[in-house]
């Protein structure tokens, strides 16, 4: 692959000089981040911990069921029809898309996203974008946007994880106005 | 004024350990210097702007990585064409070094998926369990872009022997 020599040159690119004091600027203007103390949040932690074990207990068993909501409606084996919604998508990326659809992903477990076809982006609460590409593992709750072409009428978004294991299927149909949601269990 | 004293140490501590990787990385992702200081500097302020911390070097590392990789994303989508730099342009970007340039042109020849991985495994020292954990990948596909892109790399580096 890369020499030695190639190497070192390549470790002798580096960041300019008044970069650091540019950077040390700009962070001055930025709030310092709130420092948590254990004793303000012991109690909202142990509280959440306990919720947190009742809620296990009273869901264990139902780990099967699928966590994937469109419009707070969960995604089943059983089709769910949802009104096409033209969203603008983004015209940057190299792949072409033309329509979108926001999941919420719930997950008790690392779980890996993939899509066939488009690409997706994970939304953080305040709709800020944290990851944007074709496949991720997420260990936590997710909201994310999915872009898709319409060219074609079916796709899939695969998730990869203990719970959630499967994909859900999205048809697309201009002609109805519709597109149609199942999850497909592994 | 304490709190500033401090962050400036932190940064002080994080730029010496972190920048060179991340403006070498940045680079080559957006083929432009400002944008690459800038895509560096939000990185930075970013993680000591968090109230969270990282435990090991290597977690560290691949939080910074990974953050750089969407702050690039983000530069990428908001430039217009007119931004584009095509590669013949660039190569005399990076560094004066004819080596340097060299790998600079290959990396950039390279499909984007595999350019960095490559990139952080040959070049920078990164494992796979540590470019899976900055690319948010599984090892299994960390580990198939690599030989693909190696591949890739290959006939790159022989056409341009």
């Amino acid at each position: 692959m890369f020499s030695d020599n190639q190497r070192q040159s390549w470790q002798n690119i580096k960041a300019p000089d008044g970069l650091f004091e540019k950077t040390a600027e700009a962070l001055e203007s930025v709030p310092t981040p709130q420092k948590r103390s254990f004793k303000r949040y012991a109690f909202p932690l142990i509280a959440a911990s306990l919720l947190l074990i009742f809620a296990s207990v009273f869901f264990i068993g139902k780990s099967n069921d699928a966590f994937v909501y469109v419009e707070g409606v969960a995604i089943t084996d059983e089709s769910t029809v949802f009104a096409l919604e033209h969203l603008p998508a983004p015209l940057s990326r190299s792949t072409v898309v033309n329509s979108s659809i926001t999941l919420n992903v719930q997950v008790n477990s690392e779980t890996h996203l993939a899509v066939s076809d488009g690409y997706f982006e994970i939304l953080s609460e305040n709709g800020e974008i944290l990851f944007s590409g074709e496949e991720y593992t997420i260990h936590s709750d997710a909201k994310i946007v999915w872009y898709y072409p319409t060219v074609e009428a079916e796709h899939r978004l695969y998730l990869d994880g203990k719970a959630l294991n499967g994909a859900v299927r999205l048809v697309h149909s201009n002609e109805t106005a519709e597109r149609t949601l199942t999850f497909v269990k592994n | 004024m304490t709190e500033n004293l401090d962050r400036r140490e932190r940064l002080n501590l994080l730029f010496s350990k972190y920048s060179d990787l991340l403006y070498r990385i940045a680079l080559v992702k957006l083929h432009n210097r400002e944008d690459a200081e800038d895509a560096v500097q939000d990185t930075f302020i970013k993680y000591l702007s968090s109230p969270f911390t990282l435990y090991s070097d290597s977690e560290e590392r691949a939080w910074l990585v990974r953050v750089l990789e969407n702050r690039c994303l983000d530069i990428l989508r908001r430039r217009s064409v007119r931004d584009y730099l095509p590669i013949d342009d660039m190569t005399d970007l990076a560094t004066e070094d004819e080596v340097s340039q060299g790998v600079f042109e290959a990396l950039s020849r390279l499909s984007e998926k595999y350019r960095t991985v490559i990139l952080l495994h040959h070049l920078e020292g990164f494992s796979v369990d540590e470019i899976s954990k900055a690319l948010s990948l599984s090892k299994s596909a960390v580990k198939m872009r690599l030989s693909r892109g190696r591949e890739e790399l290959k006939t790159i580096l022989e056409e341009g022997e």
